[in-house]
């Protein structure tokens, strides 16, 4: 069951991921805003036989990265469905290597076009900018984003159950309790921060006309924020009805987790209709802008990323999706950005490759039971068990777990097994070696501990049942 | 009004912000009374220290180019009646104009018709005159 929800999971984001880049990427070698391949032309060097043939191969590299990629990533998620530690592991380095050929596949496209630019002397308005700043739009921008406040109506919402004590203390005792409502606590601190650098990020100039460029600005810093604070309330609002289900009944059924997540999606659903109203409404803008601004800083470009020693700002508006966001290079602040990401990077491919090999030798282990004189020892993939005879107290084969709730302490719980440390209701501190749907179990009662065993296979459950109560008669 | 300054210039940026934004007033791009930038926004937008944006302010404040209102903050000041001091050093800026005009061969005609022309295209919004 997990194995299949963890494909259907891997195989939604792996379409919207590719889906949205081939979407986001595939118009670039059209001319808008003056630009193709992020690099500004002249109108007449559209019909160029060497840009022609640039976009061309750029066009049909794409795209046949983006069909290969939908394979492989496609191809991962399938394995998920039988070996989810093979499959994440795969998944994860598929797409952190997708991400990073299809930057390198962007930087080289642009690189190439600043080259044909220079070959071709393509120079429009300014050359060499400086700085363009619209006063009326920097006068009036205080007025553009929502306002901050909206968000600490989450924020007190998460407060209140922090600082009731009777709430705190029953959520406490679920299971994942205190870490749900931390991370709901966290969410509209993060939304705020968020808000806070698109509202005071910096006014763009478009067009000569201040209208336009206030009408820009506008529309995206209202938006954004506008879309942030839904997104901020809505998952709110998801979270309260999980934290209200765990008070309710202790642990929430799968469903609630479905209806949670069914809610939260509308959240963010918030957010990508915003962004799809941006780039609509501004491509509308600047389609009917009749004075636009001809200013070619493509100099600072030229790499395939900014670097304008002259500009102090860190955050700049990316040339290939004007909705993303990129670094100035030149920024001190950027290389050090640059070094925790790839530092995060690296961290991130060791725990997939860490969480790929835990789970594949939880999923292609098995439990081994062995006897040397009077010591027993079980023994699944990492988790072992080692007891004398004489610790035993009791010794039971019985057809099926007892009915009770184990919490995991320290252990795996796969489709296929129940491996290492539990809490149980009833048992108290308990080893599980147990393969799910298998009967029947054996029980062995110790001192401080009860430890259930099983195998695959019946009679050799019975056998390892005669060996250990030949052991101790 | 587009304000645009070039970090590659050897004219500091604070000067340069203060030219463009006289040269706005007069052209007419910015009206008396018209509400400026906060220091902290504009020199966020530009991408400068607020002490650079907040020199030209002070510069242009004790020109008369511009109000600084605590509650307000900066607008674009009413046109000032000419002061003595300023026709001094207008007549102390001309003569050394004239002078490079002059050493470069230009007649007195052309260079009276290029300070026409540029005059011509000056068109501060005043609604009132601020008597100095």
């Amino acid at each position: 069951m997990i194995n299949a929800i963890l494909c259907v999971f891997f195989i939604l984001i792996t379409i919207s991921v590719v889906g949205i880049c081939s979407y986001v990427y595939a118009g670039k070698p059209e001319r808008k805003n003056g630009m193709i391949l992020g690099m500004h032309v002249p109108d007449d060097a559209v019909l160029d036989d060497s840009l022609l043939a640039l976009t061309r191969a750029y066009t049909i590299g794409l795209r046949r990265f983006q069909w290969i990629n939908l394979v492989i990533g496609l191809t991962a998620c399938a394995v998920c469905a039988f070996q989810s530690g093979i499959g994440l592991l795969l998944w994860a380095i598929w797409l952190i290597g997708y991400c990073i050929v299809l930057n390198i596949l962007l930087i080289r496209a642009q690189r190439r076009m600043y080259a044909l630019k220079v070959r071709k002397n393509w120079f429009i308005g300014q050359t060499h900018p400086g700085l363009a700043v619209d006063t009326r739009v920097t006068a009036r921008a205080g007025h553009f984003p929502c306002s901050w406040k909206w968000h600490l109506l989450p924020l007190l919402l998460w407060v209140i159950f922090w600082s009731i004590p009777a709430l705190r203390l029953k959520l406490c005792l679920v299971p994942g309790g205190c870490l749900f409502l931390l991370c709901f606590t966290l969410l509209p601190v993060f939304f705020l921060a968020l808000h806070q650098c698109l509202a005071t990020r910096k006014n763009n100039v478009y067009s000569q006309e201040s209208t336009v460029n206030e009408a820009i600005n506008y529309l995206e810093k209202h938006t954004w924020t506008l879309a942030l604070v839904i997104a901020d309330v809505i998952s709110a609002a998801a979270g309260l009805y999980l934290i209200l289900s765990m008070l309710r009944s202790g642990r929430p059924a799968f469903s609630d987790y479905m209806i949670y997540a069914f809610i939260d999606l509308a959240g963010a659903s918030a957010i990508i209709i915003g962004i799809i109203h941006i780039f609509r409404r501004r491509s509308a803008l600047l389609g009917n802008d009749a004075k636009p601004l001809l200013v070619d800083d493509d100099e600072y470009w030229k790499n395939g990323w900014y670097f304008n020693p002259q500009d102090r700002h860190l955050l700049i508006q990316n040339r290939m999706c004007a909705t993303n966001y990129t670094m100035n290079m030149a920024h001190p602040a950027a290389k050090w950005l640059l070094g925790a990401s790839a530092i995060l990077c690296i961290a991130a491919i060791a725990l997939c490759i860490g969480i790929g090999v835990t789970l594949f030798r939880l999923d292609s282990a098995s439990v081994t039971l062995t006897v040397n004189d009077d010591a027993v020892t079980v023994d699944y993939a990492f988790y072992d068990c080692s007891f004398f005879a004489d610790d035993i107290r009791s010794l039971k084969l019985i057809d099926a777990l007892p009915d009770e709730y184990f919490r995991r302490t320290n252990g795996g719980d796969t489709d296929r097994v129940l491996i290492g440390h539990f809490q149980g209701e009833f048992s108290g501190n308990t080893m599980m070696f147990i393969y799910k749907n298998k009967t029947p179990v054996i029980k062995i009662q110790l001192a401080q501990q009860t430890v259930f065993i099983n195998s695959t296979d019946s009679s050799q459950t019975q056998r390892w049942y005669e060996q250990l109560c030949s052991l101790i008669s | 009004m587009l304000i645009e300054l070039d970090t590659k210039s050897p004219i500091p940026i604070y000067i340069q912000l203060r030219n463009q934004i006289v040269m706005g007033i007069g052209h007419g791009m910015l009206v008396s009374g018209e509400q400026l930038p906060t220091v902290r926004q504009l020199a966020s937008d530009i991408g400068v220290n607020m002490m650079t944006v907040n020199k030209a302010y002070q510069l242009l404040k004790s020109e008369g180019f511009i109000d600084i209102d605590r509650r307000h903050g900066a607008t674009v000041a009413p046109v000032q009646n000419q002061s003595a001091a300023y026709r001094e050093k207008l007549t102390e800026e001309l003569e050394l104009l004239a002078a490079q005009a002059c050493l470069k061969g230009m007649k007195e005609q052309e260079f009276l018709s290029i300070c026409k022309t540029i005059f011509g295209q000056m068109h501060p919004s005043s609604l009132y005159l601020k008597e100095v």
